[in-house]
């Protein structure tokens, strides 16, 4: 294959990925890393410093409209970012200690688990907000107009505790999984903290580019990040994350969800798999 | 929960907005101009070698030292003095890789503005954690 084509070809995919990345909180390396080690040859070790930088372009490319329209809650995000930043630098020390076998199994038992609870969506008590002192606090509730449904959606915050648990474990096994926050923490606020779906994939994309941050500097030092595999991932990557930005506003929060329950689900049986292999 | 004016309750709206201004201002400048670094350093590459365009490459050739990065700010400084494309794209990534970082910055100095004691100390705890990371990992 020419550089050309090759090129041309993880430009396609990087487009792909940063839509479905942007509309779904997710950093796209559930599609950047098999399409570039699968189906372009590449050493897998460059195309995860590849998917790094997918997941700083989707979260930079989105957030830049997510932020503007109010559907990224700032505040929340940088809530949640500072727990599952520290769940990072912890999961590093856990690495040696913990049996990456069963954390597989658990976590296909976890993800399958969301996945069913997502398809159902959040408990009609659970949208009626519980009063968090600690949310009102840190002024966390949020609301913003929603062009699909034609309204302002306002929305109150609770099991702020939880939230914050939830992330600091995303932050401690996405290194040991190598699986990124998102799947995680999308869940996490809509089901366990009354945020509406288009605003918890949108906080979660606001979030990832932090957390993927300090990892790429290690692995741009490293040489893990190259040139021509990189360039088409973040200039298709930022461009699928433009367009998916836009479209998040206009699609359906049931849609959304649902795509996100196939994501879900795909990711407990790839879990499942390495667990029994 | 404590009862607030509704001058200070103005104060916040205006605050909030300005700050969700700042940060969209940022990305997509930051975006923008990576984006632009990135395309270029690609246009360069392949109009310095042609052979890219047509010549097949074996299997696994993005691991090849020929297409390696240069790995460190002094030489991606360096390689971009000599317009080499490549050191254009690696740029323009370090670029990338900072947009998150000055986010929080930008963060931190909003909010002590503002006198948002509680996210000052957050934000400030988010740039601690990710510097120590990166020279952890």
């Amino acid at each position: 294959m020419t550089p050309l084509a090759f090129t041309l070809c993880t430009l396609a995919v990087a487009i792909g990925a940063g839509v479905f990345g942007a509309l779904l909180g997710l950093g796209g390396g559930i599609i950047v890393i098999p399409a570039l080690t699968l189906g372009l040859g590449v050493d897998i070790r460059l195309a995860i410093g590849a998917s790094i930088v997918s997941v700083i372009a989707t979260s930079s490319g989105a957030a830049a409209s997510y932020v503007r329209a109010h559907l990224a809650n700032m505040r929340l995000g940088m809530l949640l970012e500072a727990s599952t930043t520290i769940g990072a630098l912890s999961g590093a020390t856990l690495a040696g200690i913990l049996s990456p076998r069963w954390l597989y199994l658990v976590f296909a038992v976890v993800m399958a688990y969301t996945a069913v609870e997502m398809l159902r969506g959040p408990q009609e008590e659970r949208l009626q907000a519980r009063p968090d002192p600690m949310a009102d606090y840190l002024r966390l509730h949020g609301s913003y107009f929603d062009p699909a449904a034609g309204k302002q959606v306002v929305y109150r915050v609770s099991g702020t505790k939880f939230g914050l648990g939830v992330s600091f474990l995303a932050g401690a096994v996405s290194g040991l999984l190598g699986i990124g926050g998102g799947p995680i923490k999308v869940p996490a606020m809509h089901l366990g903290m009354g945020v509406p779906m288009k605003a918890a994939t949108a906080t979660s994309n606001f979030m990832i580019g932090v957390t993927a941050a300090a990892s790429a500097g290690v692995y741009f030092s490293r040489g893990e990040i190259v040139p021509f595999v990189a360039a088409p991932v973040a200039a298709g990557v930022l461009t699928g994350a433009l367009i998916g930005s836009r479209l998040l506003g206009r699609l359906h929060s049931r849609r959304i969800r649902m795509l996100f329950v196939l994501v879900l689900a795909y990711i407990s049986v790839q879990m499942f798999w390495r667990g029994t292999h | 929960m404590t009862t607030v004016s509704p001058s200070e309750l103005a104060r916040r709206d205006e605050d909030a907005a300005r700050l969700e201004e700042r940060i969209s201002n940022l990305l997509r400048l930051g975006v923008a101009a990576s984006l632009a670094l990135v395309v270029t350093g690609t246009f360069v590459s392949f109009v310095r070698h042609p052979e890219y365009l047509v010549v097949p490459q074996p299997p696994g050739w993005p691991s090849s030292p020929a297409f390696a990065s240069a790995s460190t700010v002094s030489g991606v400084v360096a390689g971009v003095r000599q317009l080499q494309g490549r050191a254009i794209v690696d740029l323009g990534l370090l670029l990338l890789i900072a947009i998150p970082v000055v986010r929080v910055l930008l963060a931190i100095v909003e909010y002590f503005r503002q006198g948002d004691w509680a996210y000052v100390c957050l934000t400030t705890l988010v740039l601690a954690v990710l510097i120590l990371s990166f020279y952890a990992g």
